[in-house]
């Protein structure tokens, strides 16, 4: 894959559990902006369904990400909104986490993709 | 004149985007394989940093703040193509120091196993879009294919 350096491209977001985004903090991707909003929201059994929603629409209605990093388990919180989001950008991902293992027939994308093969619309 | 195409010609077109699609989703699967091992390794070593420098030394609490803070790896996508590359800009300091001077060798291998996750995340993101723009074209290819069916029963 070709790295390209100093170019200044488009951010990539993460809402997900603690250890989610502080490695991928430490991968370098974490920003905050002169208004103050950040690209990443740490996830807790504490946290609110309402206020994942508003983080996620608000990286969504952003023009400087590009790609949107979700754990699958908070993705299922907010199923709805997710799979109201048609637009090829932001990319919305959903990647497993520490605790929750990749479950391909949950992701929005395979199930969309699958859609193609159901013998009734043949 | 346009060339007029018939409805085998289309059956063949879909057939060939569905084995196209089986592909691509057998790509995703496994980039996000590949995403799930590097993430998974990467708590290990986050887990082992916090047992040598204390839970809230490795946790949320060393996540920035206060603005502004620039990102280091960033997204290019090229144009008129489905090609999105990682951009990496060292200019920066780099995040591991917001855990401290001296940190341990576990969290340098976790820091490298997240950007390890970063490739794997980009090399996701393109089959994904591939995926979307197979699943545009399957979509018009089996509505021009259901017209015609329509035009055969009239």
């Amino acid at each position: 894959m070709a790295m390209h350096s100093a170019v200044k491209g488009k951010l990539l977001a993460v809402i997900g559990d603690e250890d989610t985004c502080v490695g991928f903090l430490l991968g370098g991707i974490g920003e905050i902006n002169k208004h103050r909003h950040s690209n990443f929201m740490v996830v807790d059994k504490n946290t609110a369904i309402i206020d994942i929603e508003e983080c996620f629409k608000g990286f969504v209605k952003r023009d400087d990400i590009d790609i949107i990093l979700i754990n699958q388990n908070v993705a299922e919180m907010i199923r709805h909104v997710i799979e109201g989001h048609t637009q090829p950008i932001p990319a919305v991902l959903e990647i497993p986490s520490k605790d929750h293992p990749y479950d391909a027939s949950k992701d929005s994308i395979l199930r969309r993709a699958k859609g193609m093969f159901n013998p009734e619309d043949v | 004149m346009g060339h007029e195409r018939t409805p085998k010609q289309v059956d063949d077109e879909l057939d060939e985007i569905c084995l196209k699609m089986i592909q691509l989703m057998d790509d995703y699967c496994s980039s996000i394989g590949r995403l799930e091992h590097c993430l998974r390794d990467g708590c290990v070593h986050l887990a082992k940093s916090r047992y040598v420098m204390g839970n809230s030394s490795v946790s949320d609490l060393q996540l920035p703040t206060s603005g502004p803070y620039t990102a280091r790896s960033t997204v290019v996508r090229e144009e008129n193509t489905e090609t999105i590359n990682l951009a990496h800009d060292d200019s920066g300091d780099d995040p591991i120091k917001r855990f401290g001077v001296l940190v341990p060798g576990s969290l340098r291998m976790a820091q490298e196993r997240f950007c390890k996750c970063l490739e794997s995340t980009i090399e996701a993101a393109v089959i994904k879009s591939e995926m979307e723009k197979v699943r545009g074209n399957y979509l018009s290819l089996k509505d021009t294919r259901s017209q015609m069916t329509n035009k055969v029963n009239k």
